[in-house]
């Protein structure tokens, strides 16, 4: 580019959209869409150069929620309709947001041949194992004898696994990982991104209403390091709390194997996502529970030419050799002809009654499906942060020099200072974390540079009335040390930390049981 | 899964502990902080053939080198905290989160039965791990408090 502008550096709200989130409260989608919204940033990619494209199904409302171009098509249609703005405009980065129905279902041929074509979108298969936007019925996923609404005497159908399914169509990067393992997730989501070729990656995804706690051998945290196996390239394959399990080759039959006793990490196979040939990959898909742990991480990345790649040259080689095409000429060149009029001319289709009210076709979910009830430590989440007792924050004005600013931490032993306008307001937070960042090491005027040059501008706040959820959400999910507690005017009247939330939480589990 | 029988159960080595960099004595202090941005961790741990001698991080950077004239030509141990609180990887969470409490130190390295160093425990780590036990209440938000709907989607 001649008049090549800096592009700005985007944070998480950039990705935020305005639309009110209508997944049920408590939806695994939650945990997904906040680690996109969190990796996104990092990749630096021009949000107009960002689109993602859904079916129909709860996970499919993804693209209202991103604030990036988005389609939300036809139930199963999401691939085709990718692979179509990915051939028209093969600069964007297109995300496909799908789930077991829509993909495996009503889409599965459409997931076949996006994924044998190896066009260059990525793909998240959002699997809760259910039809949660239709309420409960079995799904291409659900296990053989599940009872849902649909199957009261349990579902007589063998499950698909979706793992294998996509390297039975040739997936050039395949990977698997859990909506509340979030690092992992994040991991997951950027190499997906960074794969040339189609990046097809089935999440783990719990529906809290409708098939709660389908996965939790793999979520729950006392049991899922031993029913989970973390796949790393080059490494041998050990799981278990203790990291004492392994997965051995009885000839072609893997086995779960215990270190030790003659059995040595030599002994183990060792993961190779980049074999040609998928046999291994496949072997590994086919590790289920309760007989084996479930492998997490990527099974198959390799590298084949792309399609719209493909495509492009051979329209630009074609439009070279024999000049730009007409479409014109081209419709009218072979036999064409007119079909006249039916003697009856055109019917018209009667409308039916009247319209459905809303909130016959939105049910309120206050009403029905109570959720299973909570335990204390549960409801503790749910609290107002009014009811904790948060320390007062430490404001200065915007023009404070950073060397004030840095003598008054020392004398405050304060890791943060909020940073206010004259009406009080918060406009910036200033931390540790930013010296660490932006003035260690550089040869900054201490004297002459103010804190408003160096904040953290425009942080992100809570609200007293907010649930005490929201601030680990943001300091277990965005790595917030600190996160300002403003009135409704945006004047800071406490402040959370990492070492207030610790305090809090070894004051309530001090004790090993509760009367 | 029961945060309290866990935080009573579980030991600090269940913890993820890799929230540092290894450092060499006799690095000078610019040098030191050029490898902790470079790697985005806060903390660096000084050591000496193998032995841990002193934890040098970003809170030592705001108090002891930020607004002093040469620190950063000297050597990381002159600024580093010597000997620092160590906790054994045996530690149970929950006495581990009293220490975090009562103790200054946002970051203190862990070792095993043979005094060598596994990692460093930090108030991230123990949050994340208080957090990975209610992924409903605490993952599954959306991205701010007052994006919730009122009736769920759907026919």
């Amino acid at each position: 580019m001649a008049d090549a502008v800096e592009t700005p550096k985007l944070d998480r709200k950039d990705f935020v959209s305005d639309q009110e989130v209508r997944w049920c409260p408590g939806c695994g989608d939650y945990a997904i869409l906040a680690q996109m919204q969190r990796v996104l940033p990092e990749l630096g990619i021009p949000r107009e150069k960002l689109v993602f494209v859904s079916g129909i199904g709860c996970s499919s409302r993804f693209p209202y929620y991103m604030n990036t171009y988005g389609l939300h098509t036809i139930h199963g249609r999401a691939a085709t309709v990718a692979t179509g703005l990915k051939v028209a405009n093969p600069d964007l980065h297109v995300w496909i947001v799908t789930g077991d129905g829509d993909a495996l279902s009503i889409g599965g041929n459409h997931l076949l041949h996006v994924l044998r074509r190896n066009v260059n979108v990525n793909i998240l298969l959002f699997n809760n194992r259910i039809y949660g936007l239709t309420k409960g019925q079995y799904s291409p996923t659900s296990p053989t004898g599940k009872v849902t609404k649909s199957s009261p005497m349990g579902s007589v159908e063998q499950d698909l696994n979706a793992i294998s399914v996509a390297l039975a169509s040739e997936a050039t990067f395949v990977a698997r990982t859990v909506d509340r393992q979030t690092k992992h997730l994040a991991e997951i989501l950027k190499r997906a991104s960074e794969h040339q070729g189609t990046s097809f990656v089935e999440i783990y995804q719990n529906c809290n209403i409708f098939n709660d706690g389908t996965w939790s051998f793999a979520t729950e945290a006392d049991v899922k390091d031993d029913n989970t196996l973390l796949l790393e390239h080059g490494q041998p394959m050990i799981f278990g709390k203790e990291k004492d399990k392994g997965i051995r080759l009885n000839g072609l039959a893997p086995e779960v194997v215990t270190l030790g006793d003659g059995v040595s990490e030599e002994d183990l196979l060792k993961h190779d996502e980049t074999l040609d040939n998928p046999a291994h990959a496949y072997l590994l898909s086919r590790l289920m529970y309760p007989d084996f742990p479930v492998p997490l991480g990527v099974f198959r990345n390799v590298q084949r030419p792309v399609y719209e790649e493909q495509v492009v040259a051979q329209n630009e080689k074609a439009v070279e050799e024999r000049g730009e095409g007409n479409l014109h000429a081209l419709l009218h060149a072979a036999d064409t002809w007119i079909v006249p009029e039916g003697p009856d001319g055109e019917t018209v289709r009667e409308v039916s009654e009247e319209e459905p009210s809303l909130s016959d076709i939105i049910p309120d979910i206050s009403q029905e499906d109570q959720l299973a009830p909570r335990t204390s430590l549960q409801h503790f989440m749910y609290d107002p942060i009014s009811s904790l007792d948060l320390p007062t924050p430490h404001s200065i004005p915007a023009q404070t020099s950073l060397s004030e600013a840095i003598k008054l931490m020392r004398d405050e032993n304060a890791g943060c200072l909020l940073v206010v306008n004259k009406k009080q307001r918060l406009v910036g937070i200033f931390a540790q974390g930013d010296l660490f960042e932006k003035v260690a090491g550089s040869d900054i005027d201490l004297q002459n540079t103010t804190v408003a040059e160096m904040m953290t501008k425009d942080p992100t706040v809570l609200k007293a009335s907010d649930p005490i959820g929201h601030i680990l959400h943001l300091m277990s999910l965005q790595g917030y040390r600190h996160i300002p507690i403003v009135d409704p005017d945006g004047r800071p009247i406490s402040l959370a930390s990492f070492k207030v939330m610790l305090q809090f939480t070894g004051g309530l589990f001090a004790e090993p049981s509760v009367n | 899964m029961n945060l309290r029988t866990n935080l009573h159960s579980d030991t600090i080595k269940h913890v993820d502990l890799s929230f540092f960099i290894e450092v060499a004595k006799g690095l000078k202090v610019r040098h030191a902080i050029e490898k902790m941005q470079a790697s985005q961790r806060k903390c660096a741990l000084v050591m000496d053939n193998g032995s841990l001698l002193g934890i040098f991080t970003n809170h030592d950077i705001a108090r002891k080198v930020l607004d002093r004239e040469g620190v950063n030509d000297q050597t990381v141990e002159s600024v580093m905290t010597a000997d620092p609180l160590t906790l054994k990887a045996d530690m149970k969470i929950i006495d581990a989160i009293k220490v975090m409490g009562e103790k200054p130190y946002r970051y203190m390295p862990v070792i095993n039965e043979e005094g060598l160093v596994l990692g460093t425990l930090t108030h991230y780590a123990v949050i994340k791990y208080i957090s990975d036990h209610f992924p409903e209440e605490i993952y599954n938000l959306p991205p701010t408090p007052d994006h919730f709907a009122q009736a769920r989607d759907g026919a």
